[in-house]
């Protein structure tokens, strides 16, 4: 299938600028309003004052991703002041579960905070404190006449939803609605098949134009839909591994922890302090790949339990609690972690993405390079994440978009992460104590950049 | 020796497990003889093809007693044996037993659930650890599991196989050149054949499960027609009513648990094949709920005792 496909040659710089594609808009008389294609939700919305208890039963009983939280005191301008989602669920109850880490100097220092520990101890915490708490998750709002280019420029920092306003002087509702980066990328998914008769195609106000230097002589002026959507589908065609992802070649920064060594807290805290919305599962023997935990996860299996018991269990046990209603009805289980190889095309890639309705998709070694294959252990080293919004920064790039930056609100949330522990308590080093940082084998601890270079290794 | 595996038939049969060290011994013997089989096992018609029982004991019991009990009857199991069900343990060691006192009459092939990866994460796992109080029993499963053959052929025309179709295998013989005693990787041809299902589209579509493939009515038919067979028969996917026949009959879904995960609500099926490959679909529910065969409740986990 697709990764048999000869990947695009894309070996030096100065062929890369030739051969890619250009990503410009279109303009049609259509283009007006043309967003209202993208979006197919409504928004689910919900007041300032609901508890956060109140907000995490709306997201699982509706099945949304998030929620916009109503301004206080709403305005045709400001009508929702802010979002909610199951990353900040994650990092308000590991806040919880964790705050007698937090040193008072970093209470002080962040006035939020310590609002939510007063209205914890008052016994009813509003949804409007924790909205964003995970900083990943900022509201980001497009106008009505939106095109695409605004689109990935949004996407390209790394949020997962835009909303969309209506027209100022439009009588309603005073948002259109949602646009999910699953959305954006089917978009794409689609666009990108094969030509079909130009009659029945979808007109699109973008087209892909190689650069003038390329050698595409077959480009014609008279209906560019149809190799402007073949220069497309050779972009599809490179392999992960000849793309500039971000999160492509982390190797031992991947964010893993072990089956049944590590705690469901342990999870917790690693994706609310790291920024990031899920955790590689690893058998403890062996290393290989074992499942998945996302912070919806958490959502519906950690707050709706009775006990607090559940935080401490291995992660082993979420993972089957996660698993049990899979398949239940139809007997179509699911593999327990989707994943790719770094030849893997990225048409294959998304079309993997699409079809199994995941966020990401982790990258693991080749298996041509393992002799022999560990008969126990034949998926290969743990390498890399492609996620949907870093494939959109992809396009993002040919889209001239500047500064495309996915991981930016990842790395801004692991610098405020490691300010909000003293040196002598908090997760990282109590996670560094239990030997979860440095170990060759199985585990992996992520560490950014200079933040974390000086505090001492294990 | 016969005597003693009869011994711990008969116990199986009872749905009480046998000790690990008779585990170990019975493993040993049955990769033996597993060994020794085909990627793609001969089998001779008359012969009855069941799908999957997950652990389900009390229903495989009342599966015995409609087609009749082994080696009176010859069976071809099409996998997923274990997970989901809450005696996958007693469910796989009596068919394994079985195998190893009648192994001409009793087939046994491989489903995407006979894996270490899998087993993790659907049930059997934890069910061992909670029998055994270790993981050997699982560990020696699993080993028996990598011996298991991928597909079954029966008079040459009906093949058998746990999932489906693989875009790296446009025959039959092609399988007899995997490698097959490995874990169940991701992706691949021995992967496609556990993990595929048909579909109402034509050519190959990614499948939603995230391994494996969906494939049309027009692959099947040519698969069909290029390998000289008449049916595919397999499992993997749920049939309200048993059984479903696909493509004008060249694919069977045959489905064995009957009120899958004790909820459900689905009958199930076998598909009798006699000496000139007629097919009888015979359907059957599940059995009678008494105090062992459906618990009030899965036992709960370890961490709110």
């Amino acid at each position: 299938m697709a990764s048999t496909q000869p990947p695009v040659s894309m070996s030096s710089s100065q062929h890369e600028a030739t051969n890619l594609p250009r990503l410009v808009v279109a303009p049609n008389d259509d283009s007006e309003e043309w967003i209202r294609n993208l979006i197919h939700a409504p928004i689910t919305e919900v007041d300032a004052d609901v508890t956060v208890e109140e907000a995490c039963d709306l997201l699982l009983s509706r099945n949304v991703p998030c929620l916009a939280v109503k301004s206080s005191d709403p305005s045709p301008l400001s009508f929702y002041s802010a979002l909610f989602d199951f990353a900040d669920v994650n990092a308000f109850l590991t806040f919880a579960a964790t705050r007698h880490t937090y040193t008072s100097e970093f209470i002080d220092q962040h006035p939020r905070i310590a609002q939510i520990l007063d209205a914890a101890k008052a016994g009813r915490v509003p949804v409007s404190l924790v909205s964003n708490l995970s900083e990943k998750n900022p509201l980001v709002e497009l106008s009505h006449d939106a095109n695409i280019i605004d689109l990935l420029g949004a996407f390209s920092n790394g949020v997962h939803r835009v909303l969309v306003k209506a027209p100022e002087d439009a009588p309603g509702p005073s948002h259109l609605g949602i646009v999910t980066d699953t959305r954006l990328l089917s978009y794409f998914a689609t666009f990108a098949r094969p030509s079909t008769p130009s009659g029945s195609a979808p007109s699109s106000p973008i087209s892909f134009s190689p650069t003038p230097l390329s050698s595409g002589a077959r480009f014609s002026p008279v209906s560019p839909s149809i190799p402007s959507s073949t220069t497309f589908q050779r972009y599809l065609g490179n392999t992960l591994q000849s793309l500039p992802l971000p999160s492509l070649n982390l190797y031992t920064d991947v964010i893993a922890l072990r089956a049944r060594a590590d705690s469901v807290l342990d999870a917790m805290r690693m994706m609310s302090e790291l920024g990031v919305s899920s955790v590689a599962v690893l058998d403890d023997e062996t290393g290989s790949l074992l499942s998945a935990v996302s912070v919806t996860d958490i959502g519906r299996f950690v707050v709706p339990s009775q006990s607090n018991a559940v935080l401490h269990a291995p992660l082993q046990q979420l993972v089957a609690q996660i698993k049990l209603p899979d398949g239940w009805a139809d007997g179509a289980d699911r593999f327990p972690v989707y994943s790719v190889l770094p030849s893997t095309t990225l048409s294959y890639t998304m079309q993997k993405l699409l079809t199994t309705g995941a966020h990401r998709v982790f990258v693991t070694g080749d298996l041509q390079t393992m002799s022999p294959p560990n008969p126990s252990s034949p998926t290969g080293e743990l390498i890399g994440v492609a996620s949907i919004v870093d494939i959109l920064s992809l396009f993002a790039i040919l889209a001239n978009v500047p500064n495309v930056d996915p991981t930016r609100m990842q790395r801004h949330r692991r610098a405020s992460s490691a300010s909000s522990q003293g040196s002598e308590s908090g997760a990282f080093v109590d996670l560094s104590r239990r030997g979860l940082l440095g170990n060759k084998g199985s585990v992996h601890l992520a560490r950014s950049g200079s933040v974390w270079s000086s505090r001492p290794a294990t | 020796m016969p005597s003693d595996l009869d011994a711990q038939i008969e116990q199986l049969a009872r749905c009480e497990y046998i000790s690990e060290e008779q585990v170990k011994r019975l493993c040993l013997k049955a990769r033996e003889i597993l060994i020794e089989e085909s990627n793609v096992q001969v089998v001779d018609a008359p012969v009855t093809i069941c799908g999957d029982i997950h652990g389900q004991f009390y229903d495989m019991m009342e599966l015995f007693k409609v087609g009749g009990t082994c080696p009176e009857t010859n069976y071809i199991f099409m996998g997923d044996f274990v997970d989901r069900g809450f005696y996958s343990v007693e469910t796989f060691l009596l068919l394994l037993a079985l195998k190893v006192r009648y192994p001409d009459r009793i087939t046994l092939i491989r489903g995407n659930h006979e894996s270490r990866q899998i087993t993790q994460v659907y049930g059997f796992y934890d069910e061992c650890q909670r029998k055994y109080g270790s993981s050997n029993v699982w560990r020696w499963c699993c080993e028996v599991f990598d011996y298991l053959a991928l597909g079954a052929i029966v008079d040459g025309r009906v093949f058998c196989v746990h999932g489906g179709l693989s875009p790296a295998l446009e025959y039959i013989d092609t399988i007899r050149a995997i490698d097959r005693k490995q874990e169940v990787p991701h992706d691949g041809a021995m992967c496609d054949l556990l993990w595929s299902d048909p579909d109402d589209i034509m050519g190959w579509g990614l499948s939603p499960r995230g391994a494996g493939y969906l494939f049309g009515g027009d692959i099947t038919k040519r698969f069909v027609h290029d390998n000289a067979i008449e049916l595919i028969a397999r499992a993997h996917q749920l049939a309200m009513e048993g059984y479903k026949l696909m493509f004008d009959q060249t694919i069977v879904t045959v489905w064995s648990a009957p009120n899958y995960c004790y909820r459900c609500g689905n009958v199930a099926s076998i598909l009798e094949l006699d000496e000139h490959l007629g097919q009888e679909y015979k359907v059957f529910q599940h059995a009678p709920p008494d105090v062992r065969s459906v618990p009030l409740r899965r036992p709960p986990a370890d961490y709110f005792l």
